[in-house]
């Protein structure tokens, strides 16, 4: 998959995940690459993007073992982002499903 | 790649990032992979997950300078720059030159006679041997070796007077063209 467009899906996918709940890196990175292969690596400079643009916020939290974690949470500017881009992505997918749709239709 | 590997890559690649922001962003990974570990994955598993560290040390770079983050180096007009080059010739031609060159002339006659004194023995030995000299052969052996020792340890001192007195000379310089640049010195 083409790495720009990824970087933008992948963005996307981030906020939702946050917005469900508060998450740090390594749960993020889990629960990302379950379901898309991506180099986790690349998340760390997403997420430090988006917490400068004040779309995400972090903050430090105990651990039961090892140092405290770093968690991102959504803020309100990055929940109204977020509701911009499904938007756009759900316009994207339409179009490009009905691409596919049609397609497959004339090659039967 | 080894963790150890991983993170020292991508703390070298951060070089041009000040010391906090780059200790901040390693310490993200720093973080995934002892969070990785507690949750039983080895550590080059997760050095296979993060990927390429160029590549990430690319996207943080290209957001770092992006962003207002970026340590913005104050530049200079043009009429400042010349009234700073001025006043730092000035300061420099009354007050630096004649010490550099007193101490520059020195440590050349030192050297001149570290080489003499080194190279005396084979006026000594010759001049004896060809009964120029007043003194017997031996004598002039003794005293040629004890001028020669001496001559050979003038030598290994003044070579590090020299490199001490060109490496200051060189940061000078570099700090003088820093100050009229308008660097973090200034």
């Amino acid at each position: 998959m083409n790495v720009q467009f990824k970087k933008g899906v992948l963005e996307l996918c981030v906020l939702i995940l946050i917005s469900k709940r508060d998450q740090y890196g390594y749960e993020l990175a889990q629960n990302i690459s379950n379901k898309i292969e991506v180099a986790e690596g690349t998340l760390y400079p997403l997420l430090r993007r988006l917490t400068k643009e004040d779309h995400v916020t972090t903050y430090l939290a105990e651990s039961t073992e090892g140092p405290p974690r770093k968690y991102y949470s959504i803020t309100q500017k990055g929940l109204n982002y977020m509701n911009e881009l499904v938007v756009e992505w759900q316009q994207f997918s339409t179009a490009v499903s009905q691409f596919i749709e049609e397609g497959t239709k004339t090659i039967e | 790649m080894s963790r150890n590997e991983f993170l020292q890559t991508l703390e070298s690649l951060l070089h041009t990032v000040p010391e906090v922001d780059r200790r901040e962003m390693l310490y993200d990974y720093e973080e995934h992979f002892q969070i990785g570990v507690e949750n039983g994955k080895n550590l080059k598993e997760l050095t296979e997950e993060l990927g390429d560290p160029y590549a990430i040390a690319r996207d943080l770079l290209a957001d770092y300078h992006d962003g207002r983050l970026i340590p913005e180096k104050k530049k200079r007009g043009l009429g400042k720059k010349i009234f700073i080059g001025f006043s730092l010739f000035l300061f420099n031609g009354i007050f630096i030159i004649a010490p550099v060159a007193a101490i520059f002339s020195v440590i050349v006659s030192v050297w001149v006679v570290a080489l003499a004194l080194t190279l005396s023995p084979l006026v000594l030995i010759t001049s004896s041997l060809l009964g120029y000299s007043y003194e017997s052969l031996t004598v002039n052996f003794f005293a040629s070796l004890t001028l020669f020792s001496l001559g050979m340890l003038i030598g290994i001192g003044m070579l590090n007077v020299s490199k001490y007195f060109y490496r200051t000379l060189v940061r000078y310089s570099r700090f003088t063209i820093s100050v009229v640049q308008g660097g973090r010195t200034a």
